[in-house]
C-alpha cells in the first residue's frame, strides 16, 4: 500500500513513541489526517506516552522560568489556525470557481503561499527583503537547522509580503525621537499588524538588543524585538497593537526585558 | 513481596488526576494564547517538571535537558493558540512536544556509538532519584508506571525502553535487540496498548 511496502497503519504506536525517522513520521501524519481511527489510537498512545514521560519529572533547574519569561516575551504568538491572511486569496476571481463557498473544510494543512501581488510588494521589494535578510541573520545565529530555518523564512517572508498586499496597508515615514534615526512603518489594521524598519540608530553592543513597546494609555507592553541585518537596519513586526498610538524603542539585553529599563525613544503610529 | 506489592496496586487510587488538572491546565494555557504571562507560568509550574524530567531521560545531561526545556516552553507559548482539546490534554500536548524535541535533539547530536555507550548506562528505572520531586502523589504515579512497565514481556518493555527513554528509532532499536524490524514494530505496538491499559488512559 505505501511506497516502502509496509503498512502504516500500525505505525501509530511508533509514532507515538517518537520511534520513527523523518520520512516514516511524515507518511504516518499524512495517513492520520485521512484515519479517524489512528487518530483515536494516537491520541491513547500519546496520552499513555505522557505517563511514562510523567513518571520521569525531576525537579527544573533553579532560574528556568525566568529565561523562558524573558524569551516568551520577546517571541510572538501564533494566531489559532484559521488566521485572517488567508482572506487574501479571495480577492481575485482569476482561479474559475471564484470564491463563493467560504466554507475550509478542506485541505487544513500546507498553507501554500498565495502570490501576492498589491502596489507595496511591487514598489517595495526591498521591504521584504530587508526583513528576511533581518531574520535571516538571527536564524543563522542561533543555528537551527537548515530545513527549519528556511520555513522559518518562507514563513516570515510571506507575513512581510502579506502584509504588504493587503488592501488597508499604510506607509508612513516617521522620525524616532530622541535620536536622529528613521523609521518606516507598514501598518494593516485588518491584519493587526505592523511591520517597522528602522535606520540610523547605533548598532548594539554584545549581548544587547533594541526591544519594542506599544504605548497607550495603560502604559508600556514588550512589543518585540527589533532584529539587526548586519547593515545597520533594523526590523521589527508587531502583532496585536489594538490601541497602541506610539511604539516605543529601548536597548535592552538581548534576551528582551518585561518592562523598559529606560523611558523610551518614541514613534507615531 | 510480589504478591504484597500486589495488594498494595489494587488499593491505590485511580489515575484520574491526570485528568482534572488537565482542565485547569486548559484554562490556563487558553488565556496564555491571549498573551496573559501569568496563566503561562501556571502552565510551566504544573508542567517544568515532567518537561526537563524526560528531556534529562532521554538526553542524560543536564544542561541540554535546559535548554530543550526551555525550547519547549517557548514553543508552547508560541503555539499555545493552535492547541486543540480534540486532539488530547495539554499535558500530552506539551510532553509530547518535549519528547520529540529531545529526540531529534539526541539523534541529530551525537555519534550512535557516543549514544549507546551512554544508553547502556541507563538501566531501566535507574533515573538517578535526586531531584525527583517526592510529592506523594508524583511518588504513586512513577511507581504505577514503574510496575505497568514491568508487566510487559522482556521485549515489549526493551522496545518501549529503546524507542521512548532512549530516543532510538525502531530500526535501531531492531539492531540493538537483534529481532527483524517487524517484531519490533509488534512490540511496540502490543507493548503500548498494554501500557495503555495498564495505566487506565481513556482518549
Amino acid at each position: 500500500m505505501s511506497p516502502r511496502g509496509y503498512d502504516v497503519h500500525g505505525l501509530t504506536a511508533a509514532y507515538a513513541l517518537d520511534a520513527l525517522d523523518g520520512a516514516e513520521r511524515s507518511e504516518v501524519e499524512a495517513h492520520l489526517a485521512e484515519c479517524e481511527d489512528c487518530r483515536r489510537d494516537l491520541r491513547e498512545f500519546q496520552e499513555t506516552a505522557a505517563r511514562l514521560g510523567g513518571a520521569e519529572a525531576a525537579g527544573p533547574p533553579e532560574g528556568l522560568w525566568e529565561k523562558v519569561r524573558a524569551q516568551a516575551v520577546r517571541t510572538r504568538q501564533l494566531p489559532p489556525e484559521a488566521s485572517g491572511i488567508e482572506d487574501e486569496a479571495g480577492a481575485d476571481g482569476g482561479g474559475g470557481t471564484g470564491t463563493g463557498a467560504g466554507t475550509d473544510g478542506g485541505s487544513g494543512g500546507g498553507a501554500t503561499v498565495v502570490p501576492l501581488r498589491s502596489r507595496l510588494v511591487r514598489r517595495l521589494p526591498w521591504a521584504v527583503a530587508a526583513a528576511a535578510a533581518a531574520v535571516a541573520l538571527v536564524l543563522g545565529a542561533v543555528a537551527v537547522d537548515q530545513e527549519r530555518r528556511m520555513q522559518e523564512l518562507q514563513k516570515h517572508t510571506s507575513e512581510v509580503e502579506a502584509l504588504l498586499a493587503a488592501p488597508g496597508t499604510e506607509k508612513m515615514d516617521r522620525p524616532v525621537s530622541e535620536s536622529e534615526a528613521q523609521a518606516t512603518v507598514f501598518a494593516s489594521n485588518d491584519h493587526d499588524t505592523m511591520m517597522i524598519m528602522v535606520k540610523g540608530l547605533p548598532p548594539a553592543p554584545d549581548g544587547k538588543a533594541y526591544q519594542l513597546w506599544y504605548v497607550d494609555e495603560d502604559g508600556m507592553r514588550s512589543a518585540g524585538m527589533l532584529e539587526e541585518d548586519g547593515e545597520g537596519m533594523l526590523t521589527g513586526m508587531v502583532k496585536g497593537m489594538s490601541g497602541a498610538e506610539q511604539i516605543g524603542i529601548t536597548m535592552e539585553p538581548d534576551t528582551g526585558m518585561p518592562e523598559p529599563s529606560k523611558d523610551p525613544m518614541k514613534v507615531d503610529v | 513481596m510480589d504478591g504484597r506489592e500486589r495488594s498494595v496496586d489494587e488499593a491505590l487510587p485511580s489515575p484520574a488526576s491526570g485528568r482534572t488538572r488537565a482542565d485547569g491546565l486548559g484554562d490556563q494555557l487558553a488565556r496564555a494564547s491571549l498573551g496573559d504571562m501569568e496563566a503561562f507560568e501556571g502552565v510551566y509550574r504544573e508542567l517544568a517538571g515532567p518537561v526537563f524530567g524526560i528531556a534529562a531521560r532521554v538526553l542524560l545531561d543536564r544542561a541540554q535537558a535546559e535548554e530543550v526545556a526551555q525550547e519547549v516552553f517557548v514553543e508552547v507559548w508560541r503555539r499555545a493558540a493552535r492547541y486543540e482539546a480534540s486532539a488530547g490534554s495539554v499535558r500530552s500536548w506539551v510532553l509530547t512536544i518535549a519528547h520529540r524535541r529531545a529526540v531529534d535533539r539526541v539523534r541529530s547530536e551525537q555519534a550512535s556509538a557516543d549514544r549507546a555507550a551512554r544508553v547502556g548506562r541507563a538501566e531501566p528505572g535507574a533515573t538517578p532519584p535526586d531531584e525527583v520531586p517526592e510529592a506523594v502523589e508524583h511518588r504513586l504515579e512513577r511507581d504505577r508506571v514503574r510496575r505497568c512497565l514491568g508487566r510487559l514481556t522482556g521485549l515489549q518493555r526493551e522496545a518501549v525502553r529503546l524507542t521512548y527513554y532512549a530516543g532510538y528509532t525502531q530500526r535501531e532499536a531492531a539492531a540493538a535487540l537483534k529481532v527483524p524490524l517487524t517484531t519490533v514494530k509488534g512490540r511496540l505496538r502490543d507493548g503500548l496498548i498494554r501500557l495503555r491499559d495498564c495505566l487506565g488512559v481513556e482518549a
